[in-house]
């Protein structure tokens, strides 16, 4: 089993702080009889005993302490706290950058931010069931229940609709600003009368993790130990490394995350189209340079996600709005070689008058039927891209280390499926800790942490894989699996059934 | 383990049950030899009841091959024994080590003993929280630990007879500040025997007998399970309960839990089992029930409330599930008075 590799001792990195060593000597001379608390929150009463280094290490034992202020550790600790099993945890979270803006945030009319996520429902449902749903600003959430996706070379066509979804009033997914979800997370934080509270420790970065001190009576070198950019050290029974694709935390832990990168940058930009046209509708052509997807959001507004080549991310990114725009709408509705063509132009108006001209030969009543209606303007400001990879790790457990989200997985955004999959590893992780606090494990346990991976790995192994074919698939415009995929997707169109399989999978089912 | 004793010493002919076994129990304790006696006597008369017994085929061939001699060191625990679980001390926390299957059955273990309480504890007799609980045989402390963190659990007591299995117990309760500071978890070396009886408790007196005593896999490692199930009834309250579980001694045991287990698969550390020393279901039964009609005027009375048969799924993990009379099986019995 690949477990037994990563098993055993946490690894020794750098030594262990002096105030450890004070500790330890301070401690065999006065023992730490008067140490109390329960797995269920870690109180310490410090006596006139014990020294002042030492009686700081006790108090700042925690039950979790999660890396990354993110949507996922934040989404972990509004679990844990909404819990009735978790709730007496002593939580401390620990985010590098502040959370200050996030926190305050008060929407602007007409304006969104470009860092925009799709929500399933299965996502949304665990949200709503901590708590957290309720905090999140409704205007600024666009459901939708149709999805229209096509081959940019051969033009075959996939629908789904609500039809699949097997409810009329569902949805495929929601579209929020990230921010937003942010906002209602600390916000029910803040809300939840929890005690402990979480511990929120913004603009502090973890300068190093190691392994727990000794003492006479007390053994916490399975402990991490973790020096905070404050000059405090805290010291968790679970560390959960909800830090991102480069996981600090999953660096101390050992372990391994495999993967590639795309060579693919997402261009992503929040866009005006040309009317408010209440269509519930994502689109998503996968050209062979990469898939460009427009996902509805409030007001009139969509958000772009253009996956391409890092040269033509840079080229999209310096041209002029309005061009811009004229190239998202070309890509939604040219041939192959027109957009190549129209790639290579930087005047503006050359480009306007070759798309008008190209444009004009397609059928008007294929507007918002089989290609979006066209693009306007592009919100200041708000085009940014970042390069795509798909990273999986061996494990998401260490003893008294667990990883979700991003730590433990990335990949292609061409589904939608990111942040949902570190729902589902938060989900998770709050069942399983639930269980073991009942039971009475310790919850920062291998044993116990491993059937968490157990349950996740698989799950996200395959959305993981399926996204990684499909990139695959269809970054090419060599002809037999062009003619390949064309009759596979033109097969799965033709079964409902089938599509009512994919709908499950990808709401998260 | 002691491997050269292997066959050396084997007896021709199988008997289910061996002279020293008796001559060996504890002599202070004349009860211990009865009930050791009746229940193996039991074991035979049953198997020559089956008209095509392969369970005794294998007391036979089992028995020729793998039979050690033993020095008993006294009659709750072995010599051989002891070597093996001394020699286990330093994995009994790594969980991808040799004991990891006992650190899966951990979960299972648990749910047994509260589930049961929740569902056929008497109100007026038992107390569903607040529990004094008495681990048996507790090994490294992976149940005794968890019992010490559960909030419905007040104190709990784990002793095994093997000082180095349990300075790891020890060592490892220094691992979790809760259970230092708790207070509620301790440990001792010393046999179920030696443990002080607690009397009844007076007018205004504390309870001091146990809500609950735990013979996990602790049976089929002793030479003498009567005199350790004997001494156990005498540290429960009334209401309060005996929580077992061992194998039964079938062929298909012998398979899963020593063939595969062992020999095959390597998921159990070789030599833990011995297969003439597994409990058949049937004669827990009968031992609790005799507890009833045996001793009259005592008022004791057991109740057998719950038993079931367990198996292991690789990749699951341990489930209830199938007969209880085949393979693994925990078992539940409530003292009344």
């Amino acid at each position: 089993m690949k477990l037994c590799t990563l098993r055993a001792t946490l690894p020794v990195r750098g030594r262990v702080f002096r105030t450890y060593a004070a500790c330890r000597r301070l401690s065999s001379k006065s023992t730490l009889e008067t140490v109390t608390g329960t797995q269920s929150g870690i109180a310490f009463d410090n006596s006139a005993t014990i020294s002042q280094t030492c009686s700081t290490t006790m108090s700042n034992l925690y039950d979790v302490v999660i890396v990354g202020g993110g949507i996922s550790g934040l989404t972990l600790a509004a679990g844990l706290k909404s819990s009735p099993y978790t709730s007496n945890l002593k939580i401390a979270l620990v985010e590098s950058m502040s959370l200050a803006s996030a926190k305050n945030w008060s929407p602007e009319n007409d304006r969104y931010s470009n860092r925009v996520s799709s929500i399933t429902p299965a996502s949304r449902c665990y949200l709503s069931q901590i708590g957290v749903w309720d905090y999140v600003y409704a205007e600024r959430v666009q459901p939708y229940d149709d999805m229209r996706v096509w081959d940019g070379v051969s033009g075959a066509r996939i629908h789904f609709d609500a039809f699949h979804l097997g409810a009329e009033d569902a949805s495929i997914a929601f579209m929020t600003e990230n921010l937003n979800l942010q906002h209602a997370l600390l916000s029910r934080l803040n809300d939840l009368p929890a005690d402990p509270p979480v511990m929120v420790l913004d603009n502090t970065k973890v300068e190093g993790i190691t392994e727990g001190p000794t003492f006479d009576d007390l053994d916490l070198s399975s402990w991490p130990s973790l020096k905070l950019s404050n000059g405090d050290i805290i010291m968790a029974r679970l560390l959960v490394g909800a830090d991102g694709v480069n996981s600090p935390v999953r660096s101390f832990a050992n372990i391994k995350s495999r993967g590639w990168d795309y060579r693919q940058e997402g261009v992503v930009a929040v866009l005006d189209m040309e009317w408010d046209d209440r269509q519930r509708i994502a689109w998503q052509r996968f050209l062979p340079s990469g898939p460009i997807a427009l996902l509805p959001m409030p007001d009139g507004k969509a958000s772009l996600v253009w996956s391409t080549s890092p040269k033509h991310a840079t080229h999209l990114k310096s041209l002029n709005g309005g061009a811009f725009c004229t190239l998202v709408n070309a890509a939604f509705r040219l041939g192959m070689v027109d957009l190549q063509y129209l790639m290579t132009r930087v005047d503006e108006e050359e480009i306007t008058q070759e798309f008008e001209w190209r444009d004009g030969r397609l059928p008007i009543e294929a507007e918002g039927q089989q290609f979006p209606i066209r693009v306007v303007e592009v919100q200041e400001g708000s085009r940014a891209s970042f390069p795509l990879k798909m990273r999986h790790c061996d494990t998401y457990v260490a003893p008294r280390i667990a990883l979700v989200g991003d730590a433990a997985h990335t990949t292609h955004p061409l589904a939608g499926q990111g942040l949902n999959l570190g729902q589902g590893d938060v989900a998770s992780l709050v069942r399983v800790i639930e269980q073991a606090t009942q039971e009475g494990s310790d919850i920062g346990h291998e044993i116990v942490l491993q059937q968490y991976w157990a349950e996740r790995y698989p799950i996200n192994h395959m959305m993981l894989g399926v996204i990684d074919k499909l990139q695959k698939l269809y970054c090419t415009d060599f002809p037999p699996i062009v003619g390949i995929r064309t009759i596979g997707l033109e097969v799965v169109e033709s079964l409902d059934w089938v599509k009512k399989i994919i709908m499950k999978q990808a709401a998260g089912a | 383990m002691p491997k050269s004793d292997i066959g050396q010493h084997a007896p021709l002919v199988a008997t289910a049950i061996r002279p020293s076994t008796i001559f060996n129990c504890n002599m202070q304790n004349p009860r211990s030899i009865g009930k050791i006696l009746r229940l193996r006597e039991f074991n035979l008369a049953k198997s020559k009841q089956r008209p095509f017994d392969t369970s005794k085929f294998m007391v036979a061939a089992v028995h020729h091959v793998f039979r050690q001699t033993r020095a008993y060191t006294n009659s709750t625990f072995s010599a051989d024994e002891l070597l093996h679980f001394n020699a286990l001390a330093s994995t009994w926390w790594d969980t991808n080590g040799p004991s990891r299957l006992l650190h899966k059955m951990n979960p299972l273990r648990i749910s047994f003993i509260f589930d049961t309480i929740d569902r056929y504890s008497i109100k007026s007799l038992s107390r569903e929280s607040g529990l004094k609980m008495l681990d048996v045989g507790c090994g490294g402390g992976i149940l005794t630990e968890s019992l010490a963190r559960n909030p419905r659990v007040a104190s709990v007591t784990g002793i095994d007879m093997s000082e180095e299995v349990l300075s790891v117990a020890q060592q490892h309760k220094k691992q979790d500040p809760a259970l230092v500071s708790g207070g509620k978890l301790q440990y001792k070396l010393c046999s179920l025997l030696d443990l002080p009886i607690a009397q009844e408790a007076g007018e205004g007196q504390i309870e001091e007998r146990y809500d609950g005593v735990t013979l996990f896999e602790v049976l089929e490692h002793v030479p003498s399970p009567s005199a350790i199930l004997q001494a156990a009834t005498e540290r429960v309250r009334p209401g309060g309960w005996i929580f077992i579980s061992t194998v039964n001694r079938t062929a298909v045991a012998y398979l899963t839990t020593i063939l595969m287990g062992e020999k095959v698969l390597n998921i159990v550390p070789e030599g833990t089992h011995t297969w003439s020393k597994y409990i058949n279901e049937r004669e827990l039964r009968e031992w609790f029930y005799e507890q009833k009609t045996n001793v009259p005027g005592s008022g004791e009375h057991w109740d057998i409330v719950r038993s079931e048969g367990c198996i292991y799924v690789p990749f699951v993990g341990w489930k209830f599930a199938g007969p209880r009379d085949v393979g693994n099986y925990f078992l539940a019995a409530r003292r009344l008075q």
